[in-house]
């Protein structure tokens, strides 16, 4: 009978232990599920949305936003170099191609592809950049930032990014939903860039 | 034996409820992984507006590859191309809101062309007009 009883005992301790290890992993299961329930409950964005400000005469600094990176447009000098040799009709910047079409008197722009100068590990450099396109940017209020921005999630991250980092430093912000990447027109009457903020 | 054979239903039960807690895991790690339905709320930006005694009301048309959404209402391409009929719409439900009211623009990656509709309309009705790059998998929370 002692022989008997002792092989119960046997048998039975494992299983407690057993038991005790799988009630253990369904604590640690249930945890983890009551946690990612939460997280896919609470994740919530709050994106700041400013409107259209109208404006007179204000300068514009053109960036384009790709999902590779961000690009100055640096339309100005394009254009002094244009104006500084009228028999050659194209100039070229860092990034562009800009050319002059004589009859139908608008700039076409193509991007040269290369290395981004800003990206996403980078974003606060745009300040830098911008530093290097206008020497003051103290007067924030006689010139804004407007980016064209590639129809893409990257791009629009990327953009979102960079204008917190130049709304943090006062500065207006515009956007256009336009593929910098295909041949852009610069011409009168054509999509309006207005700042947001 | 007669105990160890008592404890075989619980954990088949037991193993049930791990299965059942496990397969809740997965999916819920992979919705969060794969971003999907990101909940996203658009609040609009204050600073310099030139109405700020008044609260702003934001009318929410949500752009997209060949369709707007105004507020629940679709409006196809073909719709916007009617001008005078798409301008009633806004301008209905732009009234609808009362003061401070102006239009949100909300662009998803392939709704840049039915864009330039809404900001046509917005400015031959002098309609404010707040406009935002939205992901495809944002849910608007409002």
């Amino acid at each position: 009978m002692r022989r008997r009883k002792g092989s119960i005992d046997d048998l039975s301790n494992p299983l407690d232990c057993f038991l005790d290890v799988v009630c253990n992993l369904i604590g640690v299961l249930l945890l983890a599920a009551i946690i990612s329930a939460l997280a896919v409950k609470e994740n919530v964005y709050d994106v700041f949305t400013p409107v259209e400000q109208p404006t007179k005469g204000s300068r514009h600094y053109l960036f384009a936003a790709t999902p590779e990176g961000i690009y100055p447009f640096e339309k100005n000098a394009a254009y002094k170099k244009l104006k500084m040799n009228p028999a050659n009709h194209t100039a070229e910047t860092r990034y562009f191609r800009y050319t002059r079409e004589i009859e139908s008197k608008r700039t076409t722009c193509i991007m040269k592809k290369s290395f981004p100068l800003i990206t996403e590990m980078n974003v606060s450099t745009i300040m830098e950049e911008l530093q290097r396109l206008r020497k003051s940017i103290r007067d924030n209020d006689n010139f804004f930032v407007c980016f064209n921005v590639s129809p893409d999630e990257s791009a629009f991250r990327l953009f979102r990014l960079a204008r917190k980092e130049l709304w943090e430093n006062g500065i207006k912000v515009g956007w256009v939903p336009i593929d910098p990447e295909k041949k852009i027109f610069f011409q009168k009457g054509g999509l309006e860039i207005v700042p947001q903020g | 034996m007669n105990r160890s054979s008592g404890f075989l239903p619980f954990m088949d039960i037991l193993t049930g409820l791990m299965g059942i807690i496990i397969l809740i895991n997965i999916v819920l790690s992979l919705s969060l992984a794969d971003g999907q339905d990101v909940k996203v709320k658009i609040i609009p930006k204050e600073e310099n507006i030139t109405w700020r005694d008044k609260s702003m009301k934001p009318v929410m048309v949500v752009c997209a590859s060949n369709h707007v959404m105004l507020q629940k209402t679709r409006i196809s391409t073909k719709q916007m191309k009617a001008r005078a009929r798409f301008h009633r719409k806004i301008t209905d439900a732009i009234e609808k809101r009362g003061d401070g009211a102006y239009l949100l623009a909300l662009i998803k990656p392939d709704g840049y062309r039915s864009f330039r509709y809404v900001r046509a309309a917005a400015k031959a009705l002098d309609i404010r007009i707040g406009y935002e790059p939205i992901d495809g998998n944002w849910e608007m929370v409002y």
